[in-house]
């Protein structure tokens, strides 16, 4: 079974991080959310509505459910950036003035500058091409963005900055972020809630200092916690009784007044 | 003569005039375990591809245990002795069977059938991969196709095994499988390994780390020689550190520490007494 019974809420607002390891049922997971794939058993309720009740309905759902894929960049085929991201407001049958605002707001979410709009998307780097895949699902404006692992095959530059668009996008337009990923470094820096997939059940669901409490756990079905929090883990058991810490942040926090500013060298 | 020689080296690709190599000289020896970091497009795969001879510089000179990567009449012998493993584990497999597929190699060498028998078993059991040799591969994790593909490069004997961000589609347990494997490699079989990554805290475990920027190796030793400028790897290379050193560094420690055993070990100094109950 890819999925067995599943009962998850997604709260408006919050950035969801759903880990676990290849085949876990992560991407079966979040087809489900905007009806790509229907459960045999079971619903899946959006703003209080069965999302199969009314099937005219679900198309509406889908631009409401934002769905960026793993490695977005390959399902670009426009000849301009333009027209590629003006696909879906246009398919939502939106007049062209207001395709035409959606298209350059999320070009500017993206961060990229609005000469890129008559280029040739296959001309691109591969994270400028990303960042032209996801601006195409933000020209949408759905309700729920989610995407499946966004930074993927990407360097830590690109990484860094493509998190720092979603941060700064999320915050401005208050959408809630749904989002795979199989790094516990960006999980712990992004997601205030983790659910944790094994095989097709939910393992573990929490805030990041509640799931990564659970190294072991983690470490048995294939995942892994952040290093600075094997780090800390390794300090709590050569006895000192620090909480647990899943960001390089809340680690100097603690640490700082202790070591009071020396500099030893190693 | 060293295993692998660069000298001078500079490639472009046709229609651009930007350089993706540049003037590269360099050596590695068999035996040697290397990281390859740098930003996208910092030349990083045409580098890996000058290794084998899918490349051929117009300039310069590569050699792979004194052959001229350049020779045509070597070429099968190269590519039989620089193997590669891609990023998507999906692109290269070809066979509907997992030893069918290790086996490919050695059939187009001309490996007579019963040495391909045991070279194929020898190496599905040294991935450990042997109890999946008759399974489909489209069926296998990521962590265990690329280790089929390992299998498939190690069934043909080389003296090197060049990995093109191999990880980089891969879950933490498919990671460690495949940086386990290749370890193994290297460490038994003295196989030299050139091992391309976007992961710090991956690119840290090898001997020796290459760094590339613009088409040109910007650094070349130790993982701390290489990660001791911070400054210059988080700000000028676009790259980042693992979080063991990000720490000391925040802390205003100044040890480049890249490891989590050794931060904890360092920390534990540092601290003291100060902070336990």
């Amino acid at each position: 079974m890819a999925l067995d019974d599943i009962n998850l809420t997604i709260r408006a607002g919050e950035t969801l991080a759903i880990i676990g390891h290849t085949g876990s049922g992560k991407s079966t997971l979040i087809t489900h959310l905007n009806g790509l794939l229907k459960a045999q058993s079971g619903t899946v309720i959006f703003e209080g509505k069965d999302i199969w009740a009314d099937k005219k309905e679900l198309k509406n759902i889908r631009f409401k459910i934002g769905l960026c894929f793993q490695y977005p960049e390959y399902q670009l085929f426009e000849e301009t950036v333009y027209k590629d991201i003006a696909f879906g407001p246009k398919n939502m049958g939106l007049d062209e003035k207001e395709i035409d605002r959606r298209v350059r707001q999320s070009l500017a979410y993206m961060d990229l500058p609005e000469s890129y709009l008559e280029r040739s998307p296959f001309d691109l780097s591969g994270g400028q091409k990303r960042k032209i895949a996801l601006a195409g699902i933000l020209a949408m404006q759905p309700d729920i963005l989610v995407l499946d692992e966004p930074t993927a095959g990407l360097d830590p530059a690109a990484r860094n900055n493509l998190f720092d668009l979603i941060r700064s996008y999320k915050e401005q337009s208050g959408t809630t972020v749904v989002f795979v990923s199989h790094s516990m470094e960006d999980v712990a820096n992004l997601a205030d809630r983790i659910v944790v997939m094994n095989k097709g059940k939910i393992a573990m669901e929490g805030a990041p200092e509640e799931v990564f409490q659970h190294a072991d756990e983690l470490l048995a079905i294939g995942l892994n916690v952040p290093a600075i929090t094997k780090i800390f883990l390794g300090l709590q058991k050569n006895g000192y009784p620090f909480q647990t810490v899943y960001t390089v942040e809340d680690a100097v926090k603690i640490l700082k007044p202790l070591i009071g500013g020396d500099t030893l060298d190693a | 003569m060293s295993f692998i020689e660069f000298s001078n080296v500079t490639y472009s690709y046709p229609d651009t005039k930007r350089k993706a190599i540049e003037n590269i000289h360099l050596t590695i020896e068999q035996g040697e375990f290397i990281s390859v970091i740098g930003h996208n497009g910092s030349g990083k795969s045409t580098f890996a591809k000058l290794l084998n001879g899918l490349l051929v510089p117009p300039e310069g000179c590569v050699s792979v245990s004194g052959i001229s990567t350049a020779d045509e009449e070597k070429r099968l012998n190269l590519l039989q002795q620089v193997g590669m493993v891609f990023q998507n584990p999906d692109n290269q497999i070809v066979a509907s069977v997992v030893e069918e597929d290790v086996a490919f190699g050695p059939e187009n060498l001309g490996v007579p059938p019963e040495e391909i028998r045991t070279r194929v078993d020898d190496a599905l059991k040294t991935v450990g991969m042997y109890e999946f040799r008759l399974k489909a591969p489209h069926n296998l994790s990521g962590g265990q196709k690329q280790r089929v593909a390992i299998a498939g490069i190690l069934a043909m004997q080389p003296k090197c095994i060049v990995m093109d961000e191999s990880t980089a589609m891969l879950d933490p347990i498919g990671r460690k499988e495949v940086m386990d494997a290749v370890k193994k490699l290297n460490r038994e079989f003295g196989i030299t390994i050139i091992y391309i990554t976007h992961f710090m805290n991956e690119a840290v475990d090898a001997d020796r780390v290459i760094l590339l920027d613009h088409g040109s190796i910007c650094a070349d030793g130790t993982p701390k020689e290489v990660f001791a400028d911070y400054d210059a790897i988080t700000r000028e290379y676009g790259l980042d550190v693992p979080q063991s050193y990000e720490l000391m560094k925040q802390l205003g420690v100044n040890a480049c520490i890249l490891g989590e055993e050794e931060c904890i070990l360092h920390l534990t100094r540092l601290l003291g007494e100060n902070g336990k109950a």
